[in-house]
């Protein structure tokens, strides 16, 4: 039961959204009706925000982060808890602000963690 | 209209539909290990392809192409018949690809892509299918094949490729005539096969409807462009020439829309599908209409040239013990013209006469002097004669006789709509055609473009959400009033979605007269 990207066990995040992301335009016709064109598949989003995260899970999070950045190929995702699952999925990995809280030499930091279904 | 599965017109006009393309290059052109299927030959599950809807085993089908549908991010195709004067026109697409991964890119960019040398060259060919996916499958028809028209233009910062591409009209229009060639009394038809064959293309890969015109004299002369004369060839027909969807080259002359299934209405828009009408404005008006043709026709055989006009000498003088070349220009087109002999009968065939002095005084020496070699061009006769005495000689008579294509009397007609010029001033078209042969033709040339022309009412642009089925000359019934489709421009992109921009042009169905099917004095019209 964890949270697996590209096969390594991350720490659970204290938070997580999971969203939806879809193509699609819409056009009014002139007979008032509204008309949706859908391109390619439904794509989910995941955001994960770590708080107070000790130096080693951020290392363990970023090290897959530059992999992705140097091969340019998406990774793994998985979720094997109880009662939230998520088979394995290819996903994009962005890693953006690291705020650090400076209250002693362990440099405990927040982050948020984005992975895009590829 | 391409036909399609029940539930693809379904799909088609429901609210919300769930867009699919293919978007396939030949990047390296390969066709080896490709073939059709062919029944007790091919394995069912192995590599041999199944032809297209319409069994159009085309050569562009052959090639091993890489399909690069999940890339695709917006695709741009259109196609339009030139009204009202018809010839030859290209479809052009314009294809955006993602380039995250650097797949189209050089690598001399930082690209990976083991393809980037092919993405890098012009003439690619690409094929692009567009429709829906339904019942969970991507169910597409074919929308445009085409080669790409110059290298990939590669976005770094936005990650993005974009690859223009034509049909291979393109490949027509910019062929030149490697050998002049003349021909007599030929349809339409049979011309533009010859000029297919010519330009290399197989008879899978064109459907040319029978010519109505028979053009009386011809001539494709070296250095022009192919394109050029069969403009002119299917503008005199007032037909059209263009690539379909799945790459059929089609020759439609100008009977082309009255026969089945064009005057049966091939869809009702209503205003559920239609995202925009918009009227155009006045530019396309045409309500002056002059006509004009200098056809040639070939003669019998006739005197064409003499030596006495020669250089204003009157005499061609050969050089002793040697060959001499003799240049001759006509003033018209020359189908044949009969190789000149020595001492020919006057007034019969090509002949010549040589003496040792110019004023014909001295001794004969026609004898002596041959035709080494004849060449014939159009207009140009290239003689060489060879002077087999140690003495210059002179050439005192030259007589060529040939097969001339002469001018046959000018066709020309004039005709205006006086509603229209008084409503908007004169909106004049010259068209200048020398394979229109008659003038009753150009007088029913005249009129046609006046009829859809002279009056704004007749034009109309529709924004709809997309058919992918509908093709040029598909009539459609539209606020009650029937439209024929003479432009289709599709945009998929997620910013608008799937849809068609339709010019269309305002039809009243007509059925013209058939012996042994309409009746005189019935509702039947004579054909133009």
């Amino acid at each position: 039961m964890s949270y697996l990207l590209s096969s390594i066990t991350l720490r659970a995040p204290q938070s997580m959204d999971e969203s939806n992301s879809t193509q699609m335009a819409q056009q009014r016709t002139l007979a008032g009706s509204v008309g949706r064109d859908y391109f390619g598949s439904n794509k989910k989003v995941w955001v994960l925000e770590y708080k107070n995260t000790k130096k080693a899970d951020y290392d363990t999070i970023n090290t897959i982060y530059q992999s992705y950045l140097t091969l340019g190929t998406a990774k793994t995702w998985q979720v094997t808890e109880t009662n939230y699952t998520v088979a394995s999925t290819n996903v994009h990995i962005d890693l953006q602000v690291r705020k650090f809280t400076m209250s002693g030499a362990d440099y405990i930091s927040d982050f948020t963690l984005i992975l895009t279904e590829a | 209209m391409i036909s399609v599965a029940d539930a693809f017109s379904v799909e088609e006009v429901d609210s919300v539909r769930k867009i699919a393309e293919s978007v396939q290059f030949a990047w390296k052109k390969d066709t080896s290990n490709n073939r059709f299927f062919t029944i007790g030959v091919s394995t069912i599950g192995g590599n041999d392809l199944i032809p297209g809807p319409a069994a159009a085993a085309t050569a562009w089908t052959k090639y091993r192409y890489e399909d690069e549908s999940a890339y695709a991010l917006a695709l741009e195709y259109e196609r339009e018949l030139n009204m009202p004067l018809g010839g030859l026109v290209k479809s052009l697409a314009d294809i955006k690809l993602d380039n995250t991964s650097g797949r189209f890119s050089p690598r001399y960019t930082g690209g990976s892509s083991a393809i980037f040398t092919a993405v890098g060259l012009p003439g690619r060919p690409v094929i692009i299918n567009a429709g829906f996916n339904y019942g969970g499958i991507d169910n597409v028809i074919p929308q445009f094949v085409g080669l790409t028209s110059k290298p990939a233009r590669v976005d770094s910062r936005n990650r993005e490729v974009d690859i223009s591409a034509s049909d291979f009209i393109e490949y027509i229009q910019d062929s030149y005539v490697d050998k002049t060639s003349m021909f007599t009394t030929e349809f339409t038809d049979v011309l533009l096969q010859q000029s297919f064959q010519t330009l290399g293309f197989s008879t899978s890969q064109y459907d040319l409807d029978q010519g109505i015109n028979r053009v009386k004299f011809g001539i494709f002369e070296t250095g022009q462009k192919w394109g050029n004369y069969v403009n002119q060839l299917v503008q005199a027909e007032n037909g059209h020439l263009y690539q379909d969807e799945q790459g059929v080259i089609k020759f439609e002359n100008r009977q082309h829309y009255s026969t089945f299934p064009y005057f049966n209405i091939q869809r009702i828009i209503t205003t559920a599908q239609v995202i925009n009408a918009v009227v155009p404005d006045t530019d396309h008006i045409i309500n002056v209409v002059e006509v004009k043709g200098s056809p040639r026709s070939v003669q019998t055989t006739q005197l064409v040239w003499q030596a006495t006009g020669y250089a204003g000498s009157g005499v061609i003088t050969l050089a002793a013990s040697t060959n001499t070349e003799v240049w001759i220009n006509f003033n018209d087109p020359m189908f044949a013209i009969t190789t000149p002999v020595a001492n020919g009968t006057s007034g019969q065939t090509s002949y010549f006469k040589a003496n040792t002095k110019s004023d014909d005084t001295g001794t004969d020496v026609t004898s002596s002097v041959s035709v080494k070699s004849i060449d014939n061009f159009a207009q140009t006769t290239k003689l060489v004669f060879t002077n087999g005495t140690s003495d210059q000689a002179f050439l005192t008579t030259l007589d060529i006789w040939g097969r001339p294509a002469r001018k046959t009397g000018d066709v020309y007609y004039k005709t205006k709509r006086d509603i229209s010029v008084t409503a908007f001033g004169e909106r004049p078209i010259m068209i200048q055609n020398d394979y229109i042969q008659d003038s009753s033709w150009a007088q029913s040339l005249a009129e046609l473009v006046l009829r859809d022309f002279a009056l704004p009412e007749n034009l109309q642009t529709l924004i709809i959400r997309a058919i992918p089925e509908l093709q040029m000359g598909d009539l459609i019934s539209w606020q009650g009033h029937y439209w024929r489709v003479f432009g289709i421009k599709t945009q998929l992109d997620p910013g608008v979605g799937f849809i068609q921009e339709l010019k269309l042009l305002q039809r009243t169905i007509v059925t013209y007269f058939r012996i042994g099917i309409s009746t005189i004095g019935g509702s039947d019209q004579i054909a133009p």
